[in-house]
């Protein structure tokens, strides 16, 4: 499985990564913005993504209009995973079809359990 | 919004990412005068824009930044030191989001820009007009941190 980390940090993509490890051996894509992550996602394509909200360039909710607009991407599951938790936030996304939003500061448990529920899609749609 | 509650909320903010996410952090007494001047060489910055409008930054030493880093990614702070700048702004946008969420109660959310960190120097902001300012102080091992709030409108 593809998974396409987007987040400007490099600290955090490296997190995400390492916890990603516990689900097995999948290959790990990573861009630092929306921008760079839809060249991506037409270069390599992925199976899942996992993307920050507050990002320079092109944020996380233009990043998920872009995929959603996409006739061939448009049914890709996406991960949040944001400092941004406020209500309005997490509705948002949620109007955008994701599949889970794990706020910032995470422990390791509540991202494990984010990237469980984003790598099963019949449990699709909960947050953490 | 008194000071006693914004710095309730600051500490809170600061322990809940340093408890998630590295260890807990060692609160400081309150600081203000001289101590707004802390000598740290790393300081990073996240901006807060509309009902309330203002900066949150948090300063350290670059060594104090990389056992951040360290912290956050479960290695030796002596490998950590490349990816020490990274680490303190993205410890500012977590502790500026977590703010940010406590401050909900007051009113609407507010924006955040993303983070900027100034490394190197000992980036200070000088304050013109009414603003509110506050300083809190915290260590981790022997490394000191600062997490400053400067508003407007509050």
């Amino acid at each position: 499985m593809r998974v396409l980390i987007v987040d400007d940090s490099a600290t955090v993509r490296r997190i995400i990564a390492s916890v990603l490890q516990d689900f097995g051996d999948h290959r790990v894509l990573e861009a630092a913005h929306g921008l760079e992550a839809l060249a991506v996602l037409a270069d390599q394509g992925a199976d899942l993504v996992i993307t920050d909200w507050n990002m320079p360039n092109m944020g996380g909710r233009d990043f998920l209009r872009a995929i959603r607009a996409d006739q061939v991407m448009h049914h890709l599951p996406v991960l949040v995973v944001s400092s941004q938790s406020a209500p309005s936030d997490i509705e948002a996304a949620a109007g955008l079809g994701v599949v889970g939003y794990v706020c910032k500061p995470f422990t390791a448990d509540a991202l494990r359990g984010g990237i469980a529920v984003a790598l099963n899609p019949q449990a699709s749609g909960g947050t953490s | 919004m008194t000071d006693s509650v914004l710095r309730t909320a600051m500490v809170a903010s600061a322990q809940e990412v340093f408890s998630s996410m590295i260890t807990p952090l060692e609160q400081r007494p309150p600081s203000d005068g001289e101590a707004l001047r802390p000598r740290s060489n790393v300081v990073a910055q996240v901006a807060l824009s509309g009902a309330l409008s203002g900066i949150v930054a948090i300063y350290s030493t670059r060594v104090g930044a990389a056992e951040i880093a360290a912290g956050l990614l479960g290695v030796p702070a002596n490998s950590a030191a490349e990816g020490a700048v990274d680490a303190l702004g993205e410890v500012a946008n977590m502790i500026a989001g977590a703010l940010r969420t406590r401050l909900l109660q007051f009113g609407p959310a507010v924006d955040m820009s993303m983070p900027s960190v100034e490394p190197g120097s000992a980036l200070f902001t000088q304050c013109t007009g009414e603003v509110k300012r506050l300083l809190c102080a915290f260590a981790m091992d022997e490394h000191d941190y600062f997490m400053e709030l400067i508003l407007t409108g509050a």
